[in-house]
């Protein structure tokens, strides 16, 4: 039933794979988050994202998907430290959606 | 499953509760990053304390290899003995150092294993550990041997933020980012470590402490450990609070500041800002 979650997170950008993917079917399992929706969504975070700088479009993802369902105050991204931000070794985050080059579009 | 929770010292938000508690339940390791003086380390001593196992600290630094926390072999040792006779120089295995890891393996209970500060050590080294890590076992080539883990300890490790980490050895991780308390949970912080403290001084350290933490350009932000600490001073020579407070909002110097600004042009910067806002206001 979590599928479409994962599917629609790598859409979004996110490296979410399927060996994280059954890690949280098995911490699930295992009780950790308990039927509570608060520790539920700490839980997919701490499973799925492993890079802070996409915290806020795990949380964006998460209410699309879950709608109705409010995801506590997460990280927000305008939170973090600017320096961090500026500190973390240099990684290409995607850009979803925004690459078409067979549409005539520029390469971001 | 005896779960992890704050403690009277520790105070750890739900996120850090759950994260804590995935990583022991399904043994994976969990991944802390943070500013610096968020409580990486001490997570670790904490949670070690609250399951009631021991703890086995790895401090990584730059020339730090992966081989060291399984085992070393002691080459010149031997060759000592060799010279000298020694019957023991038969016996290869006298002369396998153990590391940490083959420590927390071979313990008869389950221990928690903190790999400090892992961006330290070369790029490779979280890669050099990925399958000693999944499987908690390795391979001892000069014995013809394989160490297993008794009880698969529950391994927590740091990261600054130096360098990036591999993918595949995040992917086996849980993460957690520890945010830079805000100020209602360090005044729970300041409450749990001194709880004799006065209110009205406590509020204006702190006051003072987030004004001082906006100020751009600073190198050294002063984090939690540095609050503490100036904290402490500050009780000791038993301050006046009205010392701290700002005067018709200027910025004020505040006493024994060597505690909170650890570098000179910090200090420095912090000293002009506070001259020209004396001088504007």
């Amino acid at each position: 039933m979590f599928a479409p979650f994962i599917l629609a997170l790598r859409t979004a950008g996110l490296p979410a794979s399927v060996t994280e993917y059954l890690t949280l079917m098995g911490a699930m399992q295992a009780g950790v988050a308990n039927y509570n929706i608060d520790d539920f969504y700490y839980l997919a975070r701490t499973t799925l994202v492993k890079d802070e700088r996409f915290l806020d479009r795990f949380d964006r993802v998460f209410g699309t998907v879950f709608k109705g369902l409010e995801p506590p105050d997460g990280i927000a991204v305008e939170n973090l430290p600017e320096e961090w931000l500026k500190s973390l070794p240099g990684r290409k985050i995607p850009h979803p959606g925004r690459t078409r080059p067979g549409a005539g579009g520029r390469r971001l | 499953m005896s779960g992890f929770k704050s403690t009277e010292k520790y105070i750890a938000s739900r996120d850090l509760e759950i994260a804590v508690n995935a990583a022991v339940s399904l043994q994976r390791p969990l991944l802390v990053k943070g500013e610096p003086g968020t409580g990486k380390t001490v997570l670790a001593h904490e949670v070690a304390a609250a399951l009631g196992m021991p703890l086995i600290e790895w401090h990584v630094k730059s020339t730090t290899k992966a081989q060291q926390g399984l085992y070393e072999y002691d080459a010149v040792s031997r060759l000592r003995d060799g010279q000298l006779g020694d019957e023991r120089v038969h016996d290869i295995s006298n002369y396998i150092v153990r590391g940490k890891l083959w420590e927390a393996f071979e313990s008869d209970t389950q221990v928690v294993v903190l790999i400090d500060e892992i961006d330290k050590a070369d790029i490779e080294f979280p890669n050099d550990l990925l399958l000693e890590l999944d499987k908690m076992e390795f391979f001892v080539y000069e014995t013809r041997k394989t160490v297993r883990a008794k009880h698969r300890p529950v391994v927590i490790i740091t990261s600054n933020n130096e360098k990036e980490l591999p993918d595949a050895f995040l992917r086996r991780c849980f993460f957690h980012y520890i945010r830079f308390p805000d100020r209602e949970t360090m005044e729970l912080i300041l409450q749990a470590h001194y709880p004799n403290v006065k209110q009205d001084l406590a509020r204006e350290a702190l006051n003072v402490f987030f004004k001082l933490r906006d100020v751009p350009g600073l190198k050294k932000k002063p984090a939690t450990s540095e609050l503490l600490d100036w904290l402490k001073l500050l009780m000791i020579d038993d301050l006046d609070p009205e010392v701290l407070r700002s005067k018709d909002g200027a910025a004020v110097i505040p006493p024994l500041h060597g505690a909170l600004l650890k570098n000179e042009q910090d200090v420095h910067l912090f000293e002009r800002l506070a001259f020209l806002s004396r001088r504007g206001g």
